[in-house]
């Protein structure tokens, strides 16, 4: 009986100094958690798009177009959760699509109804970007008629529409005239528009990419297409030397006009990271994909600089692993997952990310499928700034 | 500690003449189911360092909840030995969920007044903790103490009070977590 005893113990202490050694600081981690703000906007929405026509105004789009306007430290959301009129929509219109343009001082917006498309807005102008009755006007002077916007991108100062119309094809479309008429650019793709930009006027290109849109370990192999069109957007054409993979997917487009160095394009994949380029295209850089549960994380978007204008910290959205930071540079490739793990921001997919570096504050806001959106006020490294919690707003 | 609790049981025991004689004997084995409260104490690192995780509003943990099952056997009519599995969880100031699940050894030296008894215990452990995508196999060490009216022969009813102080040796950040559990018990001997 004894000997028994004694050799279960035995074996019950060497088990247990093998398994203490895997250890994470759990204790740690919740000694610094600190509790995440919460504001009106919505908890649970899907984002999918964010415009920031000035410093400390916001607009967002995820089914409704939301207000947001910040007051020292605090956003005030019209509507917020409590109220369900949408007072910036066009009467029981759903948004999903928003971009600012500046040289008209308008939203323009993509709606659809519960019936069916109802296509290209612009907002009114001067401070209120509202596309509510009586200050939204449709636009119906698209490429193609009846086109549903998948899709909105201001870049310099030209507004490109993605869009899919009635044939069921896709295309990329572009106006020169503050939204008002529309050239049909790139037709009848088989995949849409997942992202357009514009790499700075040192290298004057403007980029779009075709793709798939697909979940991460989906067994898609079909390769996005790149797009480019030099000094103009009226000259697309595919661009043949990509660095996109066999295979691989992209997920969206960004292009920094200023930047450390110029002017940057950056393409956000499925499966391979992160490829930029800093002159136009001839040489590309690769920010390898992180691995997550043995499988490539896939990148939604970019944006940047987050650190202040003209910085050189960037953020890459992720599908369900929250945000990567990364500093450009030849020499180093790395980037850092958001390191917080108590707040849900952690495992959301980051799908839009914006910085109003421009104010007072650097604001980031972060929008994710189905967690809503958060705002964080970063420092001059990039980093959320000290003392600074994440509110979910 | 587990040979020092063993070796102290006769010591109590001279200490303890009023006590009534035990029922149970050599073989005898006892089974029971436990559930209560569980209230995060305070924690501390290697320099003393640390916070109460009630002291703040809101709280690092907050007051959970707790449930084990138990068996243990008579070695001697005083002393138990056996093993315990239990599980709790708390919740952070973002809702995070803190699941500990341990799996302890524990002795027990049992004072008899019949119609009550009163073990006092020292398990030792380890402790499988889960948080958020974090996870840890920490050592626990667990001494308490209950108090039990015996009903019958076969069953008594009772109550928990145990010290949970749990090690944490991740490399840098070594935290000692200490927690009390207050549960009420079933006690069944066959």
């Amino acid at each position: 009986m004894k000997a028994r005893y004694l050799t279960f113990l035995g074996l019950f202490g060497a088990a247990l100094v093998a398994l203490l050694s895997c250890s994470d600081p759990i204790y740690a981690t919740i000694e610094t958690e600190k509790k995440t703000d919460t504001n009106t906007l919505g908890l649970t929405l899907n984002i999918y798009d964010i415009a920031v026509p000035a410093p400390g105004n916001y607009y967002v789009a995820a089914g409704g177009v939301f207000q947001g306007i910040l007051n020292g430290t605090t956003v005030t959301w019209t509507p917020n959760s409590n109220d369900s009129s949408r007072p910036f929509n066009p009467k029981g219109a759903i948004c999903n699509a928003l971009a600012y343009l500046l040289s008209a001082n308008r939203l323009f917006g993509g709606f659809f109804t519960q019936s069916g498309n109802l296509g290209l807005y612009k907002s009114a102008s001067g401070g209120n970007y509202s596309f509510g009755p009586g200050y939204g006007t449709p636009i119906t002077a698209t490429a193609s008629p009846g086109e549903q916007v998948t899709l909105l991108r201001s870049a310099n100062g030209v507004l490109f529409m993605g869009g899919t119309n009635a044939q069921g094809t896709y295309e990329l479309d572009y106006s020169l005239t503050d939204g008002t008429t529309w050239t049909q650019e790139i037709p009848t793709l088989a995949y849409p528009i997942t992202g357009v930009g514009y790499d700075g006027p040192t290298n004057e290109n403007y980029w779009a990419v075709s793709s798939p849109t697909v979940p991460p370990g989906s067994t898609n192999t079909t390769t996005a297409v790149v797009y480019k069109s030099n000094t103009n957007p009226t000259s697309f054409s595919q661009y043949l030397t990509s660095p996109v993979p066999s295979g691989d997917q992209v997920n969206g487009v960004f292009g920094d006009s200023v930047g450390p160095t110029g002017g940057h394009v950056f393409l956000a994949t499925r499966q391979n990271g992160i490829y930029w380029s800093k002159d136009g295209g001839s040489n590309w850089y690769n920010i390898s994909a992180d691995s997550q549960n043995n499988l490539p994380v896939s990148y939604l978007c970019v944006a940047g600089p987050v650190d202040s204008p003209g910085g050189s910290v960037y953020i890459a959205g992720s599908d369900g692993y929250g945000y990567y930071t990364f500093t450009l540079s030849d020499s180093s490739l790395d980037h850092d997952r958001f390191g917080d793990s108590t707040i849900l921001l952690y495992t959301s997919s980051v799908s839009c990310v914006a910085a109003d570096n421009l104010g007072a504050t650097n604001n980031v806001l972060m929008g994710t499928n189905a967690n809503g959106l958060w705002r964080g006020v970063f420092d001059s490294s990039g980093n959320l700034a000290s003392g600074q919690s994440w509110t979910h707003e | 500690m587990l040979l020092l609790a063993c070796t102290a049981a006769p010591v109590f025991a001279a200490d303890n003449a009023g006590a009534a004689a035990s029922q149970y004997a050599l073989g005898d084995q006892t089974m029971s189911i436990n559930a209560g409260m569980f209230v995060p104490l305070f924690l501390f690192d290697n320099n003393f360092s640390g916070i109460p995780f009630l002291g703040h509003n809101p709280p690092q943990l907050t007051l959970g909840a707790v449930g084990s099952l138990s068996w243990a056997a008579y070695v001697t009519p005083q002393i138990r030995l056996g093993v315990d599995i239990a599980g709790n969880f708390t919740l952070s100031p973002n809702a995070n969920v803190l699941l500990m699940l341990p799996f302890v050894v524990k002795a027990a030296y049992v004072f008899t007044f019949y119609p009550f008894e009163v073990p006092l215990s020292f398990g030792i452990g380890m402790n499988i903790v889960k948080y958020t995508t974090l996870s840890s196999i920490d050592l626990l060490l667990r001494p308490g103490a209950s108090f039990y009216w015996i009903y019958n022969s076969s069953w008594s009813f009772g109550a928990n009070l145990l010290y949970w102080f749990d090690m944490q040796f991740s490399s840098g950040n070594e935290r000692y977590g200490n927690f009390l559990e207050f549960s009420l018990s079933a006690l069944y001997h066959f």
